[in-house]
C-alpha cells in the first residue's frame, strides 16, 4: 500500500516535470533578488512563494491534460493518489528548504558579515507555513475541479501571509516572538520548543487535511 | 461459459439523465460492441465500471472479481483506452512508459518498444505532437504492454479515418485470439461492429434495449416495409421502431411475430444499422 503512495507521489513529480524547467531561472532570480535587496532571508521567502505555486501544479496539469481516466485505469485506490500528493508536497517542501538553507549562508557571506546566523529556525518555520498552506488548500482542490478551486485556493495563503505581514506589529505589541533569536538561530527564550510545538501542530493538521481531502475526493465523480 | 465481465443492475442518476438498471455480460474469448447514440450512457457505464463515478446501485464483476473490493487487482489486468489521450501532452513516449511502468507488476518494456515500432510511433515524440490515430495506438500499446486480459475501449475509432480504424480492428482481433481474454468497446459506428463484434449491447437513453450475440440478433429481427394504411393498431405495436413517411412505413419485427403481419409487406434481413436505428427510435418512444 505504501509503495503505491510513493508511486503516486512520483507520478505527480513526473506530471509536472516538464513545467519545472523555468523553475531553475526562478530560483536563480530569488538568489539575485536577495543579493540586490541585501536580504538573505528573501531567498527563503521567495522559495516558499514558488513552492506554493508548484504545490498545485499536479491539479492544474492533470485537469488540463484530462488525466482523470489515467487515474481511473491505474491499479491504485483513490486514497493512494491523495496520500501521494501530500507526500509530493512534503518532499518538495523539504527539498526546497534544504536548497534555501544552502543558499542563505552563501548570500549572507556575500552581502553581510560572515558571522550572521544560519537561519535554520526561520527555514523550518517557513517549511511549516508552506505545509500549513497546503493543508488548507488541498482539500479545496481535491473537492472541486481545478478551475473552480483556483479562485478560492489562494485564500488560505493570503491569510497566512497577511498574518506574517501583521506579525511584526503584533509582535511589537504583544512580544510574541524574539525575532532576532529566530533569525540568528539562538535557542534562547524557548525558541526551539516553540518551533517543535509548531511542527507537531502542522503535522497533525497536515494529516487531518489529508483525511478530509480523501473524504472529499472519494465522493467526487471524475 | 465463464464471464470475463458482468454488469448487473448498474444505475446512476444525474440532473437531466439517468442510467437505469444496466445489465450485460461478456464471456471470455469474445468481443462485445457497446453501441448507442450520442448521450446514450456508454461512457457513463464505462466510467462506473472503472469506479470513476460513484454508482447509485448495481454491481460490476471483472475477471471474476468485484470491481470495488478487488479494484487494484483487476486494474493490474485491465487495459483502458478512451477517446482522448489521457497522458501529459509534454511527455515523450518514453516518459509514458516511465510513468506507467511502476504501477504494473507485469509491465514489459520489450512489448512496449515492439508495439511502438509496429505502430510506427517515434519514442522521442511528445504526446501532444501525435495525431489522433497515433494517440489511439499509443494508448493501445500502453494497454497491451502490461499483459492486460480485458480491454475496455471507449469510442476508440471516433474521428479516425477508415485505414486507421481497420488497423485498430486487426489489433483487437489479434488480441482476442487468446480465448482467455475479452474486449468491450463502445462506439456509434456500426461498421466497426460488423467487422469484429461477437456480442452487441445496445444502450439508449440510459437503458440497455438489447444484449445478445450479434448473429442471433441479426437472425431474430427482420426489416419490414409496406404502404400506408396496411397495418392495424395491433400489427403496428408488434413492430420495433415503427416509422411512417409519405409513401409507407418501415420497422423491425421479431421473426416469431411475422405471422401477425399481412402477406403483402416487404420483408428482408435487417442490417446492424437498421437494428440500431429502430431500437433507438423504440427507446425514444418509451422515454416520451
Amino acid at each position: 500500500m505504501m509503495r503505491n503512495v510513493v508511486k503516486c507521489a512520483m507520478l505527480d513529480a513526473r506530471t509536472i516535470r516538464s513545467y519545472l524547467k523555468n523553475m531553475v531561472f526562478m530560483l536563480g532570480l530569488g538568489v539575485v533578488l536577495s543579493l540586490v535587496m541585501k536580504s538573505p532571508t528573501l531567498v527563503m521567502t521567495y522559495m516558499v512563494v514558488i513552492l506554493m505555486m508548484v504545490s498545485t501544479y499536479p491539479f492544474a496539469v492533470s485537469e488540463s491534460n484530462q488525466m482523470a481516466p489515467l487515474y481511473g485505469s491505474l491499479p491504485m485506490k483513490r486514497w493512494h493518489l491523495v496520500a501521494g500528493r501530500y507526500l509530493y508536497a512534503l518532499v518538495m517542501g523539504i527539498l526546497a528548504t534544504a536548497f534555501s538553507m544552502v543558499m542563505m549562508p552563501l548570500v549572507t557571506r556575500l552581502i553581510v558579515s560572515p558571522d550572521a546566523g544560519d537561519g535554520t529556525p526561520f527555514a523550518l518555520l517557513l517549511l511549516g507555513l508552506f505545509l500549513l498552506v497546503c493543508a488548507l488548500q488541498y482539500p479545496i482542490f481535491f473537492g472541486l475541479d481545478y478551475t473552480k478551486s483556483k479562485t478560492f485556493g489562494m485564500l488560505p495563503a493570503l491569510v497566512v501571509f497577511l498574518g506574517i505581514t501583521l506579525l511584526p506589529g503584533l509582535n511589537k505589541t504583544l512580544h510574541l516572538v524574539d525575532t532576532h533569536s529566530l533569525l540568528s538561530g539562538d535557542g534562547a527564550g524557548g525558541l526551539w520548543g516553540l518551533l517543535l510545538g509548531f511542527a507537531a501542530a502542522v503535522l497533525v493538521f497536515y494529516a487531518l487535511s489529508a483525511y478530509i481531502s480523501f473524504r472529499l475526493y472519494n465522493r467526487r465523480d471524475l | 461459459m465463464d464471464n470475463i465481465l458482468s454488469v448487473q443492475g448498474l444505475s446512476k442518476h444525474f440532473k437531466g439523465f439517468s442510467l437505469t438498471d444496466v445489465s450485460f455480460s461478456l464471456p471470455k474469448g469474445y468481443i462485445m460492441g457497446f453501441i448507442g447514440p450520442n448521450g446514450a450512457g456508454k461512457t457513463t457505464t464505462i466510467k462506473l465500471m472503472l469506479n470513476m463515478l460513484r454508482r447509485d446501485a448495481g454491481s460490476v464483476s471483472m475477471l471474476g472479481m468485484d470491481s470495488v473490493v478487488r479494484e487494484t487487482d483487476i486494474k493490474q489486468r485491465l487495459g483502458v483506452v478512451m477517446d482522448q489521450a489521457f497522458y501529459v501532452g509534454e511527455w515523450r513516449l518514453t516518459d509514458v512508459e516511465k510513468a506507467l511502468k511502476p504501477f504494473y507488476t507485469k509491465w514489459s518494456g520489450d512489448t512496449y518498444a515492439n508495439l511502438l515500432k509496429r505502430f510506427d510511433l517515434d519514442k522521442a515524440k511528445k504526446v501532444k505532437d501525435l495525431s489522433r490515430g497515433m494517440k489511439m495506438k499509443l494508448m493501445i500499446a500502453a494497454a497491451l504492454s502490461h499483459q492486460a486480459e480485458l480491454l475496455i475501449l471507449d469510442e476508440p475509432t471516433s474521428g479516425l479515418d477508415a485505414v486507421v480504424r481497420d488497423e485498430l480492428m486487426d489489433i483487437l482481433l489479434d488480441f482476442i485470439s487468446d480465448e482467455n481474454k475479452g474486449v468491450l468497446f463502445s462506439t456509434h459506428i456500426t461498421a466497426d461492429l460488423e467487422k469484429i463484434a461477437d456480442y452487441i449491447t445496445f444502450i439508449s437513453g440510459g437503458r440497455v434495449l438489447m444484449s445478445d450475440l450479434k448473429d442471433d440478433l441479426m437472425e431474430k429481427y427482420l426489416d419490414v416495409r409496406g404502404g400506408l394504411g396496411t397495418l392495424n393498431a395491433e400489427q403496428r405495436n408488434a413492430l420495433i421502431g415503427y416509422k411512417e413517411h409519405s409513401v409507407g412505413f418501415e420497422g423491425l419485427v421479431e421473426k416469431e411475430k411475422l405471422a401477425l403481419l399481412p402477406k403483402d409487406v416487404v420483408v428482408q434481413p435487417c442490417t446492424l444499422d437498421e437494428l440500431v436505428i429502430r431500437f433507438n427510435l423504440e427507446g425514444k418512444k418509451h422515454d416520451a
